[in-house]
């Protein structure tokens, strides 16, 4: 190492006997040597006198703080990251347990006057549920959820049915179709679905609300046999209504189109007994407020489901006896 | 000062007094001029806060007052990098001369080293800072920045090999 590297350190008296004796000789001898050490000693003297004067401020504060309030371990990162873990963790556990413990009716509280449906016991109540949940195109899979009984209570009042049906007994299935669909077209109905069941086609129809009434008094004159009388106590009935409501739900206005006819819907039958005892499943309260709330709205079409029923023969052993 | 230090550990409140007392003005200037004099009355109580809460784990292997430095650097450092700050201003530290009217003046030589310093690096203008104005040795300075104590004595070298290569002509 030279001579000029250890110049500043022999300057600040850094460097140890050895190395500081062998820079002194050096400097003795070497002229350009003496006279950089001159320059570097003129820049500490200039830097150390330019140095600012400072002030000293706060002392007494300072003082009086130390000597005030030692800090505890307590209060130390680590103590206060453990305090406020433990905070948070007690309020995540509180949140946890409230909602573990609150129904989940309590969020979706009915309404007054809501339509409420429920299933019968031919159905658990985790299908049912499903049943409700589900979308209106996936009950095509099971057939046999259309024979489940279902039974509505707590009508609102004022409430107009969307949808209205009509039984009409015939000798034959196609023919019976056909004339529907003719006696629709004069009203510009439009054949929504034709579900063929048994001895049963059950064709929906949807026609401007105008129209409706003169469409079902066709519908009526079209055949010898008028609707039963239990079709239109089916109407009068609460329950009844409530049926064509929840039907009237799933077939009506941006519900989707082509959906089958549930066996609910029809107003004849046993099916449309007296009303049951209402399910406490929240599912099914949500779906029959939902539809309740949807149907109040005012329908600008509705819906004609026509049942188109095969009369049985009277056995010939009868016919006989006679 | 070592017994004092040492009733400070145990908890002596007055002797924890004392040792504000004694260290405290050179704190503050060590500071006040990497911060700046607004900030370094903070800094200077965070200093002796911190050591207050430390000094059981104050070991005796640097000097307490290099050890007391050490922490002030730290909260000097934390400051300057918060609020996005050279971490040691020409200006808190230099004298700014007014041009003076007298020719004979040193003013011009002084000027002309102020510019010198502000064309340091920040890391050679700190050992300057440090072993020109706060009187530090290489050792303690080594300490502080927790650096070798030769880094030190490399960058004082080239510190000082380029001031004197700008000042030649104009000072000397």
């Amino acid at each position: 190492m030279s001579y000029r590297e250890d110049l500043k350190a022999y300057l600040d008296g850094e460097l140890p006997v050895a190395r500081a004796t062998e820079i002194a000789h050096a400097l003795e001898t070497d002229a350009s040597l003496r006279r950089e050490y001159e320059q570097l000693q003129s820049i500490c003297s200039a830097v150390q006198a330019g140095a600012k004067e400072i002030s000293i401020e706060g002392y007494e504060l300072t003082l009086s703080k130390v000597s005030a309030s030692p800090r505890h371990s307590l209060f130390s990162k680590a103590g206060r990251n453990l305090a406020l873990g433990g905070v948070l963790s007690i309020i995540i556990a509180a949140v946890w347990a409230w909602n573990a413990g609150t129904p989940i009716a309590w969020t979706f509280a009915p309404e007054e006057g809501a339509t409420k449906s429920v299933p019968t016991a031919s159905a658990p109540e985790g299908e049912a549920q499903s049943k409700s949940a589900s979308p209106i195109f996936a009950e095509k899979k099971d057939s046999r959820r259309y024979t489940q009984q279902e039974t509505v209570t707590n009508v609102a009042p004022g409430y107009v049915p969307s949808v209205e049906e009509v039984v009409i007994n015939v000798d034959d299935l196609e023919n019976g179709e056909n004339s529907v669909r003719a006696t629709g077209q004069m009203q510009a109905a439009a054949v929504q679905s034709v579900v063929k069941r048994g001895n049963e086609r059950v064709v929906t129809l949807r026609v401007d609300k105008t129209k409706a009434d003169t469409l079902v008094r066709d519908l009526r004159n079209l055949v010898f046999v008028p609707s039963p009388a239990k079709e239109r106590a089916a109407y009068a009935n609460p329950g009844a209504n409530m049926e064509v409501e929840r039907h009237a739900g799933r077939m009506g206005p941006g519900s989707g189109l082509g959906a089958p006819v549930p066996d609910a819907v029809k107003a004849d039958g046993p099916k449309m007994g007296a009303p049951k005892a209402l399910s406490k499943s929240a599912g099914s309260t949500r779906l029959s407020d939902a539809t309740t709330k949807r149907e109040k709205k005012p329908a600008e079409t509705k819906t004609i489901v026509v049942v188109l029923r095969v009369i049985p023969k009277a056995p010939a052993a009868a016919k006989t006896g006679h | 000062m070592e017994g004092t230090v040492e009733q400070a550990k145990s908890g002596d409140r007055q002797a924890l007094a004392s040792l504000v007392s004694e260290h405290y003005a050179r704190v503050y200037r060590f500071c006040a001029r990497r911060v700046g004099p607004e900030l370094a009355q903070d800094a200077a109580q965070e200093t002796f806060l911190t050591m207050q809460k430390a000094i059981r784990r104050y070991e005796s292997k640097s000097a307490f007052p290099t050890w007391l430095l050490g922490i002030a650097h730290n909260h000097c450092r934390n400051i300057s990098r918060k609020r996005r700050m050279d971490p040691a201003p020409l200006d808190n530290w230099f004298e700014h001369n007014e041009p003076s009217h007298n020719p004979s003046d040193p003013i011009v030589n002084r000027e002309a080293l102020r510019c010198a310093l502000a064309e340091l690096s920040p890391e050679h203008r700190e050992v300057v800072l440090l072993h020109e104005i706060e009187g530090l040795r290489y050792l303690e300075i080594a300490e502080i920045l927790g650096i070798p104590e030769g880094t030190v004595k490399s960058r004082l070298h080239h510190a000082f090999l380029n001031l004197r290569t700008n000042l030649v002509g104009g000072m000397v």
